[in-house]
């Protein structure tokens, strides 16, 4: 099933679907590119959850964005937890499904974060085949989404562009090019995060996220961002975004909140100013089209 | 490195840091460390606190989490469906020395779990007003007639008034929430009846007659021994009364009848 992956999101900017914004959505109907779920908020069985989801979804594009297969892990993956995501991916249909680059469960403990892993040839198979697993219980091709990392390996092999690189040749899936990760990682290794991501398989992307982040720093003083989602995109987010946005052509684009979340308004205010970028991005590759004409 | 180490060292503070990690020359990996530590620790602390919205505000935020972080570091989770963490809460709090002035925090808990649960089982079509009227019009058919029971539906006993206090702290403002507990003896014993109906999760305080009548129908009963029991056991139980607000609030599927259900 290796096939090469169409992402299928409309090129605009989504928002995550927040419960407490669900009935608001429902009576204004504002003009969004698409919603963004968590799949772990929604393998109950049924109730309001599942009621509420099923009216945004008739209405809208879905994107289903998975926080806990720990595709990245020394486990086997739960099958229990992929019977589950597989049950809700025949449910709602989604338009995408996308996980992380990262593990969270251990030993059969679940650690509830994104956690990070060496860049090693016995990773890399590792995350292959689960990836390959997923492809396969899943019947479709998956976004692999860069991570947020405070810390390195000294096992790594290969740098995260070239890891992941590898990961999409193999397995055929696609990229989910978290902007504000790539941004955040970069400023903590101390890299250009300009330079890691013209390294990206730019090629494969078939969504963006954006998101903020805290500036803080370490006790000796080195800048240390943290990837908290509880805030506005950063002015040099946006910037990365607009030079990410020149390199792939329109987008699919996420503003992703998670907490401290405000009114349905302020997220759909940067949507809008995401849609921008896309617009502009979108005339440039007109004008290219013409030149090249 | 191996995952082992990482997350021996994610859960225990004092642990040293795992071999293989680096970071920036000079920088402090320690608390590059700590980010993911803290990262663990503060997201399944609010999972208990979301899980658990009136256990918070009984005994503070402060005192939660302290209490939230206990449990976690004894009962880490172990599947990754956030919304079902914390199911061995109530246990653990019953346990826990420094709950032990809030006697009755243990069973909010447990109502609570209940409350959650009973949000997020199944969807299942209530009984329609003709299958109550065929029954009806037959008296012996009714007097045989075995209910069923919504899969929302649950029943807690309690030797504190949790009923009471959760409908208590459902209010907007912190006034009218002040107003309302100003009406609770918290030590008045009380028997909690959970259920869904519609969107929405009803929590109800039942009398002894009337949690004896729903067990009996629960324990596959019929209508007609289910009365006799309730009635045997409290004189002042009001079968008219409860049957119609469990009508009402849609905690029947139906009844059995030739081994199907109506």
């Amino acid at each position: 099933m290796q096939e090469i992956f169409h992402a299928s999101l409309p090129r605009r900017a989504g928002i995550g679907l927040k419960p407490e914004h669900v009935r608001d959505i429902l009576q204004t109907q504002p003009d969004i590119g698409f919603f963004e779920i968590h799949a772990e908020n929604y393998m109950m069985a049924g109730g309001p959850m599942h009621h509420f989801l099923s009216l945004i979804r008739a209405e809208y594009p879905l994107s289903l964005h998975g926080v806990g297969l720990s595709i990245g892990g020394e486990d086997e993956l739960d099958r229990i937890h992929l019977t589950r995501l597989k049950t809700l991916i025949d449910r709602y249909q989604p338009e995408s499904f996308s996980e992380h680059l990262a593990w969270s469960s251990h030993d059969g403990t679940y650690y509830n974060d994104l956690l990070p892993l060496p860049y090693t040839q016995e990773t890399l198979d590792r995350v292959c085949a689960h990836i390959d697993q997923v492809q396969d219980v899943l019947k479709r091709s998956i976004l692999l989404e860069n991570p947020a990392t405070y810390l390195e390996f000294s096992a790594s092999e290969m740098d995260e562009a070239q890891f992941i690189t590898h990961i999409i040749q193999r397995t055929g899936c696609g990229l989910l090019l978290d902007i504000n990760n790539l941004y955040v990682s970069g400023v903590n290794h101390g890299r250009n995060p300009s330079m890691i991501l013209e390294a990206m398989p730019l090629d494969h992307v078939g969504e963006m996220h954006l998101a903020g982040h805290t500036v803080d720093s370490d006790s000796k003083g080195f800048p240390l961002l943290i990837d908290s989602h509880d805030g506005a995109v950063t002015h040099a987010v946006w910037l990365l975004y607009e030079q990410a946005l020149s390199l792939t052509g329109r987008q699919a684009t996420l503003i992703e909140r998670d907490h401290a979340i405000p009114a349905l308004e302020v997220l759909l205010a940067e949507a809008e100013r995401a849609e921008n970028y896309l617009a502009i991005s979108q005339k440039r590759d007109c004008l290219k089209s013409k030149e090249t004409a | 490195m191996k995952s082992h180490h990482f997350s021996t060292a994610l859960l225990d503070a004092s642990s040293a840091l795992p071999e293989g990690i680096t970071s920036i020359i000079g920088s402090d990996t320690n608390a590059r460390f700590d980010v993911y530590r803290n990262n663990v620790m503060v997201s399944l602390i609010k999972v208990l606190q979301n899980n658990y919205p009136v256990v918070t505000t009984l005994v503070g935020e402060d005192f939660f989490r302290a209490m939230a972080k206990a449990f976690a570091l004894a009962n880490p989770p172990r599947s990754p469906v956030m919304n079902a963490y914390g199911d061995q809460f109530a246990q653990f709090i019953l346990k826990f020395a420094p709950a032990e002035s809030v006697p009755y925090l243990a069973d909010m808990a447990r109502l609570e779990w209940q409350c959650r649960v009973a949000g997020e089982v199944a969807d299942r079509s209530t009984m329609n007003l003709e299958a109550v009227n065929t029954l009806l019009a037959s008296p012996e058919a009714l007097a045989a007639s075995r209910w069923q029971f919504h899969p929302s539906v649950s029943l807690i006993d309690s030797q504190y008034a949790i009923a009471s206090l959760w409908l208590a702290h459902q209010h907007e403002s912190e006034l009218e929430i002040a107003q309302a507990l100003a009406k609770v003896n918290p030590y008045q014993a009380e028997i909690a009846l959970i259920l869904r109906y519609d969107l929405n999760v009803v929590v109800k305080s039942l009398q002894t007659g009337e949690r004896i009548f729903i067990q009996a129908l629960m324990s596959s009963h019929s209508l007609e021994e289910a009365l006799k029991i309730a009635n045997r056991e409290d004189a002042n139980f009001d079968f008219i009364l409860l049957m119609g607000d469990l009508f009402s609030n849609g905690a029947f599927i139906g009844y059995l009848q030739n081994g199907g259900l109506k």
